[in-house]
């Protein structure tokens, strides 16, 4: 008998625990849901009223006037943002991988004292370094373009190289020699080899290097020298916020939101297929 | 297909720990080789070093004659097999066997052939669009085997490719790599820690232990004649039996005396011919091992004085064969590894218990003999060393009723002593004063060791050819110079110094050129002017040969070649077109089959799991239903009524994992036959375009004749100029030894191993030059030295001379010199570097 109460009282204690749980959970996901569901809903209203959450007339007006509005041109900002995210991703991606690489396979002289350099610069938030960077992009003639931001984010990328490393160091080493054995020199081994296995963190770091521009904001207002056409959509949506307007643009400003979201959320169900583990499976005895 | 040679290889990590130290062993043709010794011996990285993998620190490692220490290891022509397979995951078996031919542009139909040579003597034909994942440890390493054997390279290293397969398998893989071995007739080289894969596969094993050789030799001869006490405890099992003991020699029979042990042996000396005469004292302390096997429990047939008393303390019955347990010491427990503890191999257990006190006999011609301290077998197989007891009365050396004149200029002592001789030094000829009578000979590979009777002595001399028979009478000449006598500490009669040391410097052409005052120039002008003219030649040969093709085609006609093979082109363009478009259309075909089969079979296999469940579950309900009603007794009612809600609370998750599990086999399954289609396509696919290109342009070359010839001659004018680079940049490499302040230019092969060595840092290290005393010469120039004595040894006759190096130390040089030359003349000595011996001072590493 004894037995059987204690086995009812363990079971009443997973219950209550379970639920208490799920409330946190429940509680914590309001919390994080309510901006975005707000603001797609009110991208849908005709009018601001802080006091409706869900509009009473629905309209796609302000989708439609995201693109046919003069004072703010937001395709001419989604455009510029798509470009250099897309450029700033492929780019970073493998400056980041190769570095990555290089610290986990090859051994240099002060390889440890690099790495820990660059964990300390990486310490230092990157806008100390604005003024110089102006200088730089004018100096090499790129202070008016938007590629001048590609060279701002890909510069730093080969800093971003800690998970990557922390990957490639979980692939065997003698994958690596059987490939040199087999004739193949670093390059391939890196492309032929590394590469192709380590696709989740391919993955990760197109992700992470395409939503860093995505959504930037300092370093894009600063070197788009409050000229509208080279904005990007979070210089560009701020800009709508700003005059006075607000109440007035602000379902339009919503609506862009909407869109901005709707890029990277596409990127990431595509890419999340490859998102799986286990592709090192069966390379050699577990 | 290849030797491998590795000179003196050391491994010297960074923070300075010696991996491997003096690596010295040829390796044949078609050997099997196995590295084994405990873990942490060296065994791996040597293997390493071989293939490339590690840096040589210092050493010289050849495959066929040639020095690879620094060639890249996908250039050294060799194959290796991981002891964790490192397999390429996202490859099929297919593609990891051919990955290593593609990388060397190998065509692609020679590739499709060689793989499926591969596959089909591992059994792998069924697999070979498999990804590793789906495949066993044992299937996973028959491709790494596969990978290795494809290229036919001409070393294959094998890094412990069994210890991750459970016992059955890796029996099984071992008669499979010996059969690889008989098949492929390569050189192996296999690397384990288990001695058994050791002893079993090797034609020769190299016993490793802390980074150096222990022995090397056939699997027999470790075990028969292990050279040291760790080679003979680490082969065998169970291991073997030591013991702490003394021996002394008692006219024909020897005692062996054990320690820690009432017990003691009274044996024949002739059984114990081959020991070192002076542990025969009964002061020298050794280890006396025996194997298991030579030790016996029944003692009807044995000699009473060969039999000791053991007390039993367990045993181990391994079904065919009993190993019992014991101790020679009564107090001891035979369980721990001791030196008193002793294993012995019987039949049975015949009825002994744990307690009883046995006699037990040694078949002592088996038994083995180890130094204490040193741990060295005392029981050479080849005698390096006769010892015998005599005294010395003016000059005159007599043992056993013999005699030796010493030469009146050899300092002595009068006294008593043992007098050593090496095997060597002595030598049979008719100048000789000894009279000797040959009562054994044995052959020890190649090596004839004769045991000479000299009245009551036995001595051993080494020959190599010479022709004698058992039974002959011999004359027996010693070689003063290099006998010893010594009693006890006191050295009677030295040898004579066999090597002159001198320290030196290596350093390089333009530090010696502009200390000499440019008197090597025309040297390095020489050699760089031979290199140009050989330049000359070989670029004339190439133009004339190009000039006389591209006259010779410049004549003909090619606009009509040019139509029709434009034409051609087109063609086969269609046509190549047409099959890609078919294979295309053909595999989407497949994949929507197998992705629709595999829709289907998703369903089938969930339904059948949840109809087998759902079965069960109507069960549990249904025999519940029936307990509730026909039950009547209350705790048999709480137990069943538990058991039955934790069926209900446990039922979901089973069906679940079970689902999973069903699901997962289904995915493995459709994978499989997705890579199935896939892999077979991609290939073909290949071979499709390969064969389009390579046609395309052999039919282009075919009008482009002209272009065609200037690219090759192109190509093979950079190949020269390349050529003429290197072979400038080795004429300009001379290098010296300076020997206190004179120079010798040092031979390539000197050069090299030096450079090899140690790199940059050899023009700051010092040297220790060590040159025999019969190689080197009085003549006009060369070293200072002053003579200050003279030996006469009869037929050899000695300079000795004194060297003043810079810093102030003097070195004694012995010269073999047959004209007697005046004290105090100031001579100049020469020699040749190529018979000296080099070694880096500070580390000890030996160079040459």
């Amino acid at each position: 008998m004894a037995k059987l109460e204690r086995y009812h009282s363990k079971k009443i204690k997973d219950i209550t625990s379970k639920t208490l749980v799920y409330i946190i959970l429940v509680v914590l996901s309001i919390v994080w849901l309510v901006p975005f569901v707000y603001l797609v809903l009110q991208s849908f209203s005709e009018s601001y009223d802080p006091l409706n959450v869900v509009p009473e007339v629905w309209t796609f007006k302000n989708y439609i006037n995201l693109f046919t509005d003069e004072i703010y041109p937001f395709g001419t900002w989604y455009l510029n943002t798509l470009i250099i995210a897309i450029i700033t991703a492929v780019l970073q991606t493998i400056i980041t991988l190769m570095t990555a690489y290089a610290f986990s396979r090859l051994r240099f002289r002060a390889r440890q004292a690099f790495m820990k350099l660059i964990l300390v610069i990486g310490m230092f938030p990157s806008f100390l370094g604005m003024i110089v960077t102006y200088f730089l992009l004018q100096m090499i003639g790129l202070s008016g373009t938007i590629y001048g931001l590609v060279v701002v984010y890909c510069a730093g990328a080969g800093m971003g190289y800690y998970v990557a490393k922390g990957f490639f160091d979980t692939i065997p080493r003698s994958l690596d020699e059987a490939a040199m054995i087999d004739g193949a020199n670093k390059n391939t081994v890196f492309w032929k080899v590394i590469l192709p296995l380590s696709k989740p963190i391919v993955v990760y770091t197109i992700l992470m290097s395409f939503t860093a521009p995505w959504g930037d904001y300092m370093m894009a207002s600063y070197l788009a020298q409050g000229k509208q056409e080279l904005f990007n959509v979070a210089v560009g949506l701020q800009q709508m916020l700003s005059k006075g307007r607000d109440i007035q643009y602000f379902p339009q400003f919503c609506a862009g939101g909407v869109f901005v979201s709707i890029g990277i959320m596409a990127l990431f169900f595509w890419l999340q297929r490859y998102y799986v583990e286990g592709v090192t499976g069966g390379a050699v005895k577990g | 297909m290849a030797n491998i040679k590795l000179d003196h290889i050391y491994k010297v990590y960074p923070n300075g720990v010696k991996a491997v130290s003096d690596f010295t062993m040829d390796i044949k043709d078609k050997e099997f080789i196995v590295f084994v010794g405990p873990s942490g011996c060296g065994k791996s990285t040597t293997l390493r070093m071989i293939a490339g993998l590690e840096d040589i620190s210092a050493g010289e490692l050849y495959i066929d004659d040639k020095i690879v220490n620094d060639v890249e290891p996908k250039d050294r022509d060799i194959a290796m097999v991981f002891q964790n397979y490192a397999l390429y995951p996202h490859m099929t078996v297919y593609e990891n066997m051919a990955f290593g031919l593609q990388l060397r542009h190998v065509p692609t139909e020679e590739i499709h052939e060689r793989v499926l040579w591969a596959a089909n003597i591992l059994g792998l034909t069924d697999y070979l669009d498999r990804k590793p994942r789906a495949m066993s440890g044992g299937q996973r390493q028959r491709v790494a085997l596969g990978r290795a054997i494809l290229r036919n390279p001409k070393v294959m290293l094998l890094d412990e490719p069994l210890s991750n397969l459970d016992a059955k398998l890796r029996a099984q893989m071992r008669s499979e790599i010996a059969k690889l071995h008989q098949d492929l007739k390569t050189t192996f080289i296999y690397v384990t820690h288990d001695q058994v894969e050791a002893m079993t596969l090797g034609t020769r094993v190299v016993v490793m232990k802390l980074g150096e050789i222990q022995q090397i030799d056939s699997p027999k001869n470790l075990y028969n004649y292990p050279q040291n006490k760790f080679v003979a405890g680490f082969i065998g099992t169970p291991q073997m039996n030591f013991f702490e003991a003394t021996l002394l020699r008692n006219g024909d029979t020897v005692e062996v005396d054990l320690d820690y042990s009432d017990n003691k042996l009274y044996v024949d000396a002739n059984d114990l011919i081959k020991v070192q005469p002076h542990y025969f004292d009964g002061k020298h302390k050794v280890w006396f091992g025996v194997r298991c096997e030579d030790l016996t429990l029944d003692t009807t047939n044995s000699n009473p004085k060969d039999l000791f008393n053991v007390k039993i303390s367990h045993f181990e019955e391994l079904g065919n064969e009993t190993l019992v347990y014991g101790d020679i010491n009564m107090n001891g427990d035979g369980f721990k590894e001791s030196s008193t503890r002793i294993i012995i191999k019987a039949l049975n257990s015949n009825g002994l218990k744990p307690g009883d006190i046995v006699k037990v006999g040694v078949n002592i011609k088996k038994a083995h003999f180890f130094d204490y301290d040193s741990e060295v077998s005392i029981v050479p197989r080849i005698p390096s060393l006769n010892v015998i007891s005599c005294s010395i009365h003016e000059h005159t050396v007599l043992f056993d009723g013999n005699s030796l004149e010493l030469p009146k200029v050899v300092e002595t002592k009068d006294g008593n002593g043992q007098l050593y001789i090496p095997c060597d030094a002595l030598s049979i000829s008719e100048k000789g004063n000894l009279k000797a009578h040959v009562i054994n000979i044995e052959d020890v590979e190649g090596t004839k060791v004769v045991y000479l009777k000299l009245n009551e002595r036995v001595l051993f001399l080494t020959l190599k050819n010479e022709n004698i028979k058992v039974g002959d009478d011999v004359k027996l000449l010693v070689d003063i110079t290099r006998i010893t006598i010594k009693n006890g500490d006191d050295v009677l009669v030295s040898t004579l110094k066999q090597f002159n040391e001198i320290s030196a410097t290596f350093i390089n052409f333009v530090t010696a050129n502009s200390n000499e005052k440019n008197k090597y120039t025309p040297i390095l002008n020489a050699n760089i002017e031979k290199v140009n003219s050989d330049y000359k030649d070989r670029l004339n040969e190439i133009n004339l040969k190009y000039d006389k093709l591209i006259e010779e085609n410049s004549s003909k006609d090619l606009s009509a070649i040019k139509l029709t093979n434009e034409a051609k082109i087109k063609e086969l363009t269609i046509s190549t077109k047409e099959k890609i478009k078919e294979l295309d259309a053909k595999y989407k075909h497949d994949i929507i089959e197998v992705k629709k089969q595999h829709k289907i079979n998703k369903k089938s296999v969930v339904a059948k799991v949840k109809e087998e469940q759902e079965r069960i579950k109507k069960e549990e309900y249904d025999s519940y239903k029936k307990f509730l009603k026909t039950n009547k007794d209350k705790d048999v009612y709480h137990k069943r009524k538990s058991e039955h809600e934790e069926f209900k609370e446990n039922y979901p998750k089973e069906r679940e994992n079970l689902i999973n599990k069903a699901l997962d086999g289904e995915t493995l399954n459709y994978e499989s036959a997705l890579n199935e289609i896939k892999a077979p396509y991609k290939r073909e696919k290949k071979i499709l375009k390969n064969n389009y290109k390579e046609a395309v342009k052999k039919l282009r070359d075919e009008y482009n004749v002209l272009s065609v010839l200037e690219k090759e001659r192109k190509n093979e004018l950079q190949k020269l100029e390349q050529n003429k680079k290197n072979n400038l940049s080795k004429a300009r490499q001379i290098f010296f030894l300076k020997i206190n302040g004179y120079l010798y230019k040092s031979p390539e092969l000197i050069s090299n191993k030096m450079i090899q060595g140690l790199g940059t840092k050899v023009f700051v290290k010092d040297f220790l030059v060590e040159i025999p005393n019969d190689k080197i010469y009085v003549s006009d120039e060369g070293i200072e030295a002053t003579v200050t004595s003279f030996l006469n040894y009869g037929d050899q006759k000695f300079v000795i001379c004194n060297i003043t190096e810079e810093d102030g130390s003097v070195h004694e040089f012995y010269v073999l010199h047959n004209e007697e030359i005046q004290v105090g003349t100031k001579i100049h000595l020469s020699f040749d570097l190529i018979d000296t011996h080099i070694t880096e001072k500070s580390m000890n590493l030996r160079i040459y």
